[in-house]
């Protein structure tokens, strides 16, 4: 269950500024930069065990963890969730909104109460699209996102095919 | 570098027999070996292998996985991988086999000293690193901080479940645990052992890591430690790849110019970095 954050007041566009200012997705992010974030922004908690998107659903938002654990998972055929990457306060989660009308692959299940900043990917999609210097700087952040989660995929390919080969 | 003891040249290729004393599962298919001499022990220091021989069906190379306080009582970790790793895992308390070492260089902890010492262990990669975590908690005034990374491919792969258990509850050692994958009730972390190196506090400017797994794991760490910002010169992985004669004759180890078994296994980044990658030759 996602509710707002009591802890910031919705609507107070500097609170929620200053919150992604410390985030680290937005770490030397210019001031101008910063101000479009917050525009699209709003603050949010996910309840302990419940989801904070299931696969399938629109991807049209980029959060940005404040606290908590979130599990991605992938569930099929019946069998149990297979957790694939957990992510934390600090970690930035989901760039399919650069795309329109991707679906999330993934559920990302609350694993204890997470509060994140939630940034609308219609909205930010369309700045990133009206303003070249900040729809570079965007894409750079969410291409070297997209990088690091790479790598540990491969590197998780790499785990499981050496084990698989030795066995 | 911590340089082997110096070994009578008769010693060097002659095996002793051990006593296995106890056998140790640590997962589905590695197990942890004690064996005790049937003469005087011989010291090894951290890092340092063995070749364990198994009468009759043949040698492997091992790094030692006990205390190196100890040499009385000394384990080796093994995973079933071939003839004589299966026939290792087979081994019943009171067995005798052979062992002769121990071979090689050893991690560098003398030249961690007053440093930050992180280790990264990937897998059974634990287990080479082991004895120079327990030589470091036992002069632990030596180190700044001591952090130990470990991952695995799921919880039912950690190895020595209860020395993790044990470190994460001292407060001189700060533990950080993930697997590749797990399903819900894991309670740890998610995600290969790479994505603990830009978290977990330490000084990369004033630190020394030793890492130990598969080599694809030890090149990701290299990047990462590198984007941290730690020195290459100041990481250390331990190599182990064909070892037979253990004494840098054979040629069956070598990687590029250098003999494995004699010039490591343990070796800093910079010998090795453009090797990792290398075929068999």
């Amino acid at each position: 269950m996602t509710t707002t954050d009591p802890a910031l007041p919705q609507g107070d566009l500097d609170a929620v500024r200053t919150t992604i200012a410390q985030h680290p997705f937005a770490a030397g992010l210019a001031v101008d930069h910063l101000a479009v974030l917050a525009e699209h922004a709003a603050t949010v908690v996910v309840a302990a065990g419940t989801f904070v998107f299931r696969q399938g659903a629109p991807a049209d938002t980029l959060y940005l963890l404040v606290e908590g654990d979130v599990d991605l998972e992938v569930a099929g055929g019946g069998a149990e969730p297979l957790v694939l990457e957990s992510l934390h306060g600090g970690d930035a989660l989901g760039w399919s909104w650069l795309f329109p009308t991707q679906p999330w692959l993934f559920d990302a299940h609350a694993r204890s109460a997470t509060r994140a900043v939630t940034i609308d990917g219609d909205r930010l999609r369309a700045a990133v699209h009206a303003d070249a210097v900040f729809g570079r700087d965007l894409a750079c952040r969410v291409a070297a996102l997209v990088s690091d989660r790479l790598r540990h995929a491969r590197l998780q390919l790499v785990d499981s095919w050496t084990h698989d080969r030795r066995a | 570098m911590t340089v082997a003891p110096e070994l009578p040249v008769s010693d060097l290729l002659t095996s002793r027999p051990y006593v296995v004393s106890t056998v140790r599962q640590q997962t589905h298919d590695i197990v942890t070996i004690d064996v005790r001499p049937e003469g005087e022990p011989i010291a090894f220091v951290p890092g340092q292998f063995d070749m364990v021989y198994v009468y009759g069906t043949g040698e492997a190379a091992i790094s030692a996985s006990s205390d190196p306080a100890t040499p009385e009582l000394l384990s080796h970790t093994i995973r079933a991988v071939g003839g004589v790793t299966q026939a290792l895992n087979e081994l019943q308390p009171g067995a005798t086999i052979g062992i002769r070492g121990p071979y090689g260089r050893g991690w560098p902890l003398a030249a961690a000293e007053g440093r930050d010492l992180v280790i990264v262990a990937g897998g059974i990669g634990l287990a080479p690193v082991r004895p120079a975590i327990l030589a470091a908690l036992a002069q632990r005034e030596r180190f700044s901080r001591i952090a130990l990374l470990v991952g695995a491919r799921s919880p039912r792969d950690l190895v020595f479940r209860d020395d993790l258990d044990r470190w994460t509850a001292d407060r001189r050692i700060d533990v950080h645990v993930t697997v590749d994958s797990a399903v819900r009730g894991w309670s740890g972390r998610v995600g290969v052992v790479t994505t603990l190196i830009p978290r977990v506090p330490f000084d990369p400017e004033h630190a020394t890591v030793l890492t130990c797994g598969p080599e694809t794991m030890m090149w990701f760490t290299g990047e990462a430690l590198r984007k941290r910002g730690v020195d290459p010169a100041q990481v250390y992985v331990t190599l182990e790849r064909n070892m037979k004669c253990a004494v840098g004759t054979c040629g069956h180890c070598q990687l590029g110019p250098v003999f494995l078994c004699r010039d490591g296994p343990v070796f800093a980044w910079p010998e090795v970095a453009d090797l990792l990658g290398e075929r068999e030759l």
